[in-house]
């Protein structure tokens, strides 16, 4: 599915294989090496993006020869410090995604530029991608505001595992001319990046706009953080920094809001870690966009299997309202608050809960639809009544601490079956566990139905329709499942009677209305 | 007994008995204010609070205006009318009245407190001995209540101060006669002090020069054993009294060992004193239902006026809490059961009883069902000796009267005459409903008028979601076998007709079997060929514990499919977010042109609602800070 599969894709321009650099002091860190401020070259410097990794100096040179300037020195940058120079590397040598160009004179660059955005020859599907050089930009246009020597740095934070620096520095250069420097922090040990860097500009206006304006721009699918940086508030800036990719990684481990990214998600943090120790050059620059990690209420509690009714009739008994809601599993109680127009149905089980929420949505009851939603427990709900009674903090605040599971989001059961070990029946016949089989619709035929019938003899497949569940207790293959099954026959017989029951003594009124 | 003239029962129980005040007079008494505003009805220190602060309010003012004695007098009533056991209340109420009133109302109250709590002893005794002081001529007057405590509380174990009294007046009376009557009455009665009264009797033998028509010494040797038995339970009793709060699961305990004994027939005790022993255990356990239920059974055997069961089961009524239905339905199959005894009398009870629990129960429709068997046991009787057209007049007739009723009661136009009307409401309008389309197609075997019926009433609101006339119309159908109307009634459930899901899944399963069992290939070939959308014997499958389940035919909502609940929800059932889509699909990955090229990165849509999620907290918004919309 995901696209780092596909071979061809443009292949990190990274820097995960500079872990000797990774210093968490940007000032002395050398990675990148994008110090522009060359004073020889003012005026006639252009900066070039959007590179195929692949390309070196001598392809730079034949594009500009094919446009008409041939006499253009290129600087490349490459992607670890120790390759760009004249040692040969090893493996394939990859560039930063971008380089600089000086041209003779800043008419040259000039016009130059003017090409920005154009097809390049005998590339098809690439354009030209320019811009002044900072430190010739600054020098000619913004000289004035240009205080020469200093830079000014700003934090970014809650960044996806996978930018590079190059893709940092490209989304600032982009917008701000005087972006000079780009540095992601990665961890020593393991290489990872952790989820911060800094970036540099060599003009303070550019510097306080970016601060103002890049405050949750989306790269790589997060919405990044930035903060000022300096001195003391650096320093915290780093604790920060750590806590935030503490959290980013922790969710990209197991927060997975929705489980059916969950594989993919892990495949690619796989990727990541293979690659990081094999090739470090590998690694797929697209990732599904993350979430954040919602905050545990009752509506993100794994645990909640209280449904509140609300929209609901007084016409409505507890007795009836059980009625409606029994098909969907074990119900622990029914409450209807005298006077609220609403009610409470607590399940054993969360699946029953969802089965519920979900079958009975908008449904009438007694000429008024329902609407539904996760509700509280009494006790917790008269917990937080008397919070509310005694002071009018926000609910929110007010609210009783759940019990925080310390992995984070739990994915819904339905994806993971907690299958019992066993055919045991013991274990089969606890109270709740059933029930398990509820939330398949199909797979209790009356309410109560069949759903003691189907759980006996099977102990895995809950989402297995209610036909193959009976041909499993068809074929035991040992002698409790034998004795299991004739339980299973005469919880059948009684559910049938039952429902036979209900019908016959519903239409003398011997039931609710 | 004449009635007092003034009862305090007159005073209507106001809502808020301070209501209407001296604004003055409640800024001087923030007490009085505060303790009757923050009243616990089911705390006894709350209530004692109370009294107390009215008692305080009293020595305070002494002579306070009417509309405060009034006001005083309500808070007292009320409480009492709800807690009329609590005799310790009605002594204080005597005595405040005392104070605001003087001594006429004082000895109203204690007339009324007996009315209302007839089993004390205290309240007797207390209320004889100011009739006794303070009225001595009405001789007859309180001879007259004399002998109403003896049935009443006489036979109580500890009624010997009444005793006292009774033959200290009838001694000041100097009327022997009746003496030499009380005290062979009371030496058959095992009371506390049995002993003393035989040696008085004795004594008064000796000094009147009389004789006892019987052998007293074997009286006495046999209340005498009697005493040494009932002893060993009286004396482990800790609280005779009525209370609030928890009672004490012990006494309970003896109580019950108490009541198996005395209600035991190889003891074959006397009827009178094992009813006092029930009625001083319904004391202090006056809302224990299996109390009361003890107390009938034996009544049913031993063999009392069917009178005194009513009334039993009546004030049983009265007390107990509504939640308790165990006894009132006894009360019903009770009053079924003697019917034949006395038609008019037990009709007219049970038409009663209905009204009443009606009232406490108007959602629980199975008094309906009574209600209609026993009128049309009541007034349309037949019997095998009438000739077929009469039987059949009666019925029609019967079925005419429900359809008016039924229609009355649709157009708001209850008749109050006929009791059948006052008694249908919304809850039960369906059972007479289904009442009349069962005698009409059972009975009268109008097919052609059951349907009418049916089409008629499924078209009303209230019918409309009904149980009972649905399953009716589903065994109508079925006994008719008519499949086109069964589809589509299975088609509508969940859509138009919407029943409670364990019904629907119930109706469902039958269908399926039903179908099978009685269709054929032809016409479910039929069926199908018609009609791609329904498959009688696939769709009630599907339609199972799913009840708003319909086909999905439409082609635009698969087009849309990003915008569907399951999509969003993405199985966080409740929790909606905005996934972000790539717009730029990868579908041509294998397409030559990607041979040369790689393909583009992807792009995405939605990417900036990837973190707004949406929930729809009713249960925060609707219940907890009760936004009402």
């Amino acid at each position: 599915m995901s696209y780092n599969q596909f071979g061809y894709y443009p292949k990190n321009r990274g820097n995960l294989t500079s872990n000797d650099a990774t210093s968490t002091d940007i000032n002395n860190s050398s990675t990148s090496g994008l110090n522009v401020q060359n004073p020889g070259t003012t005026g006639n410097q252009l900066y070039m993006g959007d590179l195929d990794p692949t390309w070196d100096k001598n392809t730079i040179r034949q594009i500009w020869t094919s446009l008409g300037e041939a006499n253009v020195n290129v600087r490349m940058m490459w992607n670890n410090p120790s390759n760009s120079g004249s040692r040969p590397s090893v493996g394939p040598k990859n560039n930063q995604g971008y380089c600089f160009i000086d041209f003779p004179s800043s008419t040259h660059a000039a016009n130059a530029l003017l090409k920005n955005g154009m097809l390049i020859p005998n590339f098809p599907n690439r354009k030209l991608k320019l811009n002044w050089a900072t430190s010739s930009y600054s020098n000619n246009i913004n000289g004035a505001n240009m205080k020469s020597g200093n830079s000014y740095s700003i934090f970014v934070g809650d960044l996806a595992p996978n930018v590079t620096e190059s893709q940092l520095f490209e989304l600032f250069i982009n917008r701000y001319a005087s972006a000079s420097h780009a540095k992601i922090v990665h961890d020593q040990v393991t290489g990872m990046s952790k989820g911060y860097g800094f970036v540099k500009f060599t003009n303070a206006d550019e510097e306080q706009l970016a601060l103002s304006e890049m405050q949750g721009v989306f790269l790589n699918g997060r919405a990044i953080k930035v903060g000022p940086t300096s001195g003391q508030q650096q320093q915290n800036v780093h604790v920060n920094g750590n806590i935030d990719q503490g959290r980013s990684s922790s969710s990209l481990n197991n927060e997975n809001f929705d489980p059916r990214f969950h594989s993919k998600n892990q495949s690619l943090l796989g990727n990541v870690a293979n690659n990081m120790s094999s090739k470090g050059n590998n690694v797929s620059q697209f990732i599904y966009p993350v979430q954040q990690q919602p905050s545990l209420n009752h509506f993100t509690d794994p645990n909640n299997t209280t449904v509140f009714i609300g929209g609901l009739s007084s016409l409505v008994t507890e007795d009836e309202l059980r009625a409606y809601f029994q098909p969907f599993g074990t119900i622990v109680y029914v409450k209807i608050p005298v006077g609220k127009g609403c009610g409470f149905v607590q399940y054993v089980d969360r699946l029953s809960a969802e089965a519920a929420i979900a079958g009975m949505q908008g449904f009438p009851i007694a000429n008024s639809r329902v609407r539904l939603s996760w509700g509280r427990s009494a006790k917790q709900t008269a917990l937080l009544q008397q919070a509310m009674l005694s002071n009018s903090l926000q609910v929110q605040q007010q609210q009783p601490a759940l019990q925080q599971p310390s992995y984070g989001y739990i994915p819904s059961s339905t994806y993971e079956n907690p299958a019992p070990p066993n055919n045991h029946i013991a274990a089969s016949m606890l109270p709740g566990s059933q029930t398990l089989n509820y939330p398949d619709p199909y797979s209790n035929a009356s309410g109560l139905g069949l759903n003691g019938l189907v759980f006996y003899g099977n102990n895995n497949a809950t989402n297995a329709s209610a036909a193959s569940l009976a041909t499993d207790s068809m074929g035991p293959p040992d002698a409790n499942a034998q004795q299991v099954m004739m339980q299973g026959n005469e919880a059948f017989a009684s559910n049938t009677n039952a429902m036979l029951n209900r019908l016959e003594q519903g239409s003398n009124g011997f039931m609710f209305a | 007994m004449s009635e007092p003239k003034f009862t305090i029962e007159e005073i209507d129980p106001r809502a808020d008995a301070l209501l209407g005040l001296d604004s003055l007079f409640l800024q001087d008494n923030t007490a009085l204010v505060q303790a009757y505003h923050g009243m616990e009805w089911s705390d006894i220190s709350s209530l004692t609070q109370m009294v107390d602060t009215i008692e305080q309010t009293v020595v305070k003012y002494g002579d306070p205006n009417d509309s405060i004695k009034v006001a005083l007098e309500t808070i007292l009533w009320q409480i009492l009318r709800k807690y009329p056991l609590l005799f310790g209340f009605w002594k204080r109420f005597a005595t405040i009245e005392y104070q605001l009133f003087g001594l006429k109302k004082s000895i109203d109250i204690l007339a009324t407190s007996v009315k209302w709590f007839p089993t004390s002893l205290e309240l007797w005794c207390d209320y004889l001995n100011v009739l006794c002081v303070n009225n001595p001529n009405e001789r007859d007057f309180i001879r007259n209540n004399f002998q109403i405590a003896k049935s009443l509380i006489g036979e109580q174990f500890l009624s010997h101060t009444f005793w006292d009294k009774f033959i200290e007046f009838e001694v000041g009376q100097e009327n022997w006669e009746n003496i030499q009557r009380i005290y062979e009455y009371i030496i058959e009665i095992p009371l506390h002090q049995y002993a003393r009264f035989f040696t008085s009797y004795k004594k008064f033998l000796n000094e009147r020069n009389l004789k006892s028509t019987r052998d007293i010494d074997t009286v006495l040797r046999r209340t005498q054993t009697i005493v040494n038995e009932i002893w060993q339970f009286e004396s482990k009793i800790k609280q005779p009294f009525f209370n609030l709060g928890q009672v004490l699961n012990d006494d309970l305990e003896y109580w019950l060992q108490y009541l198996n004994f005395a209600t035991d027939p190889s003891k074959s005790l006397d009827k009178k004193f094992v009813m006092s022993v029930f009625d001083r255990c319904l004391i202090p356990y006056l809302y224990h239902e299996k109390v009361w239920i003890m107390y009938i059974n034996w009544l049913n055997k031993a063999d009392v006026s069917d009178e005194m069961i009513v009334d039993i089961y009546k004030r049983a009524d009265t007390f107990l809490p509504l939640d308790f239905k165990t006894l009132r339905y006894d009360f019903l199959r009770f009053l079924k059961r003697k019917y034949r005894l006395n038609n008019v009398l037990f009709n007219k009870l049970f038409n009663e009883t209905i009204s009443h629990f009606l009232k406490l129960w108007p959602n629980d429709i199975s008094l309906m069902t009574e209600y209609l068997c026993m009128w049309k046991r009541h007034y349309f009787k037949n019997s095998l000796e009438q000739p077929s057209k009469e039987i059949l007049e009666k019925q029609t007739s019967f079925t005419k009267m429900l359809e008016m009723s039924i229609t009355n009661y649709i157009n708001n136009q209850i008749d109050p005459e006929v009791h059948l009307q006052t008694l249908i409401n919304d809850k039960n309008l369906s059972i007479v409903v289904v009442d009349l389309i069962k005698t009409t197609w059972l009975v009268l075997k109008n097919n052609m008028q059951t349907r009418k019926y049916f089409n008629l009433y499924q078209k009303h609101s209230i019918i409309k979601n009904s149980v009972p006339f649905w399953l009716t119309y589903y065994k109508f159908e079925k006994s008719n076998v008519n499949f086109t109307k069964l589809n589509k009634f299975i088609k509508e459930l969940g859509v138009e007709i919407c029943l409670p899901t364990t019904i629907m899944n119930d109706i469902l399963t039958d269908y399926k079997t039903f179908y099978l069992t009685h269709s054929n290939i032809v016409t479910y070939e039929a069926f199908t060929i018609d009609s791609n959308t329904f498959d009688p014997i696939l769709y009630p499958e599907l339609k199972i514990s799913n009840p708003q389940y319909e086909p999905t035919v439409d082609i635009k909502a698969n087009a849309e499919w990003h915008k569907r609940t399951e999509w969003k929800e993405a199985g966080h059932i409740g929790i909606m977010t905005e996934r972000p889509q790539i717009s730029n699909s990868i579908i041509e990955c294998n397409s030559r042109n990607l041979i040369q090229k790689p393909i583009i990165l992807p792009s995405f849509r939605n990417l900036e609602k990837i973190n707004q999620i949406k929930i729809n907290d009713l249960y925060t918004e609707e219940f907890l800070e009760e936004r009402k919309l």
